[in-house]
């Protein structure tokens, strides 16, 4: 009788393919990863969770999204932390030498994960190679921040009502948000702008990526497409660069749980920094007025800055300290906060995590009311205070002496 | 351009904290009758309307509006006179909510543009293929209808103040780059700062008047500034409209 069961479970699997398999052929061509061919194993050794049947907060699916959308050929992938909706086209590599070398590295890395990828980085980048390389930017990013706060996964709460270390650091897992990351990569703006029309408040300004707090989900999204910034951002350098300050500014307003945001100075130095970490050609501003900063040689900011600092024509840090938001900012403005954090992060790492994560710890605020800018500006004496001690005017003194003896003059 | 892209039956609902909010789109799954799905992408614009069909081949872009060669200028400004609306790729599936916009055509005749009147009695289609020459036409046909004035003076006039616009904001920033260079070269008590602060004055004080002769050439009166939600023309009786938009 087993010998028979066993007959029949044999003629049984020869017949039936494995449900994976089923599934495979029932999906367009396009759907499938030509390098995991979208067996489980192979996408979860990668680092991924799921492809295509993904939610992008808790009550939104993306079989709803695409019906809005349409027959876009859109990719959706989930990481450990992301969930990234591409439909970026084939990209050929330029002959941007700089750009080339990070790919081939990117994909050096890539190919340890996703041992199916030829040997030779490719001249032209097919559309899933775009999303793993996309998905290995945003959870590297990702990786960056956590070490800059000093955090791990374990530093949050699984759920909601939930302490660590006896103290309140959000409502969920990522980063203190309950709901992972949600990026956006599209062909075309008019997708994001769909997008935002439907589900963000129509909140989208013609040439801007979209960023959007799904406040009740606990979740924030960032979109962003080759096709804004009148094609600006066509260039892969350039939209790395622009996706990963939209990610940093996200991924701070969640850090703790979205209570209040951190001021300007804060979150926009810290994304500069990040940023010039991989790509500093390519500056990205939460606002500017200045038409081209990045034109000519405009965009190597350190010679910038020793001047400033030397002919003492910098901003005090008691002003650069109270830009809450951005006001008519201009390349001044940048200059003067990029340096700021850049200094304090690499002063003393542990105590710059702990400013930030005293600056985001929850604000109590009576109920039906937001965290004012006031209120911000108290926790930050508050946390200055506690953390650095120092006096602004002391602390411009020893960041100027070590712009000086650091910053390159040319 | 300043692009709409409605999407039927937006939800909004209000929030924990008393704030309204969009949730996402009804699912519709049929398409909507002529006039709702008119009325829907027209809203509360009181403009004539732009309407861009998208397509596989111009994939996102504004191609079927603008001109390779020549005469973007004139056309992006009159579209400012426009609702402009795009509609996405699906728009043609036959259970998309606005598809039956595109009813009335063959499929080889489909277009890609329409213009139309804020009521719905002046609609010209086009193909995408127009010179921009008969684009200007049609589009000064809708304008007439809807506008008190016709917009050819002011089009010269705007065209005049463009170039003024783009004089100044290379010199702006270029006097801006300079500040900054020489801050950062001389220190802020640099005397060529406080002359270069002065010329940066004169061209924000020049811009600010530009915008107001602008606003003024701009406003061709609209015959109404507020719309009506049943004025598009109609074979349906005020009652099925009240239904349908309930």
């Amino acid at each position: 009788m087993l010998a028979r069961l066993g007959l029949l479970a044999l003629i049984f699997a020869l017949t039936s393919p494995p449900a994976s398999a089923q599934e495979r052929e029932d999906l367009p061509k396009w759907k499938i990863d030509p390098y995991t061919q979208n067996d489980a194993e192979a996408y979860k050794a990668a680092g991924y969770v799921r492809y295509h049947r993904v939610m992008v907060h808790e009550d939104l699916s993306v079989t709803e999204v695409m019906q809005v959308l349409g027959d876009l050929e859109m990719i959706w992938v989930e990481t450990a932390h992301f969930v990234i909706g591409c439909d970026l086209p084939e990209y050929k590599v330029p002959g941007d030498k700089i750009l080339k070398e990070r790919i081939a590295d990117e994909y050096a890395r890539l190919r340890e994960k996703l041992p199916e990828l030829p040997k030779k980085t490719p001249k032209k980048l097919d559309r899933w190679l775009r999303v793993h390389l996309y998905a290995q930017r945003c959870e590297d990013i990702y990786a960056r921040l956590q070490e800059v706060l000093a955090v791990t996964d374990a530093s949050f709460p699984a759920g909601r009502n939930q302490l660590i270390d006896g103290e309140y650091r959000g409502e969920g897992p990522y980063l203190g948000q309950r709901g992972k990351f949600v990026v956006l990569l599209t062909e075309k703006k008019s997708t994001l702008h769909r997008f935002a029309n439907t589900w963000c408040d129509g909140n989208f300004q013609s040439e801007s990526p979209i960023v959007h707090n799904f406040f009740q989900q606990w979740t924030l999204l960032y979109g962003t497409s080759p096709q804004l910034a009148e094609g600006y951002l066509g260039n892969d350098a350039r939209l790395h660069a622009n996706l990963i300050h939209g990610l940093v500014h996200a991924m701070l307003g969640g850090y703790k749980g979205y209570l209040h945001d951190l001021p300007v100075w804060l979150r926009e130095g810290i994304a500069h920094c990040l940023v010039n970490e991989i790509e500093p050609r390519y500056h990205n501003f939460v606002q500017i007025t200045d038409q081209f900063p990045n034109e000519k040689k405009l965009w190597i900011w350190e010679p910038r800055v020793r001047n400033l600092a030397k002919n003492k024509a910098a901003t005090p840090f008691a002003k650069v300290s109270t830009w809450m938001t951005p006001d008519n900012f201009r390349i001044g403005q940048h200059l003067n906060l990029w340096s700021r954090v850049h200094y304090l992060m690499q002063l003393d790492p542990a105590k710059f995590a702990s400013f930030v994560a005293k600056m985001k710890a929850p604000i109590k605020v009576p109920g039906g009311t937001s965290v004012t800018a006031e209120q911000v500006m108290e926790r930050q004496a508050e946390a200055w205070k506690l953390i650095y001690d120092m006096e602004f005017e002391a602390f411009d003194e020893a960041w100027t002496d070590w712009v000086l003896d650091t910053y390159s003059k040319k | 351009m300043n692009w709409d892209y409605p999407v039927y039956g937006v939800e909004t609902k209000q929030g924990e904290t008393g704030a309204s909010h969009r949730t996402g789109a009804l699912s519709v799954g049929k398409a909507l009758p002529y006039e709702q799905a008119f009325l829907s992408i027209a809203g509360d614009d009181p403009r004539p309307l732009l309407i861009l069909r998208e397509c596989e081949h111009c994939n996102g872009t504004d191609n079927a509006l603008l001109s390779k060669t020549e005469g973007n200028e004139r056309t992006l400004l009159m579209a400012r006179w426009f609702h402009c609306v795009k509609l996405p790729t699906h728009v043609m599936k036959e259970d998309h909510p606005y598809t039956k916009l595109f009813a009335d055509y063959k499929a080889k005749d489909v277009p890609h543009l329409f213009l139309v009147s804020r009521d719905g009695k002046v609609s010209t289609p086009l193909k995408g293929d127009q010179s921009p020459s008969e684009l200007w036409a049609k589009m000064e046909d809708v304008l007439a209808y809807d506008y008190k004035k016709s917009p050819k003076a002011p089009l010269k006039e705007i065209s005049k103040l463009l170039m003024k616009y783009d004089m100044l904001d290379a010199e702006e920033a270029l006097i801006e780059e300079r500040m900054q260079l020489e801050l950062e070269e001389n220190g802020p008590k640099s005397k060529k700062l406080k002359k270069m602060r002065a010329e940066l004055d004169g061209v924000i004080k020049e811009r600010e008047n530009l915008r107001k002769r602008e606003a003024k050439l701009m406003d061709l009166g609209l015959f109404r500034k507020k719309v009506e939600k049943d004025v598009v023309i109609s074979n349906l009786t005020g009652e099925e409209i009240d239904a349908l938009q309930n």
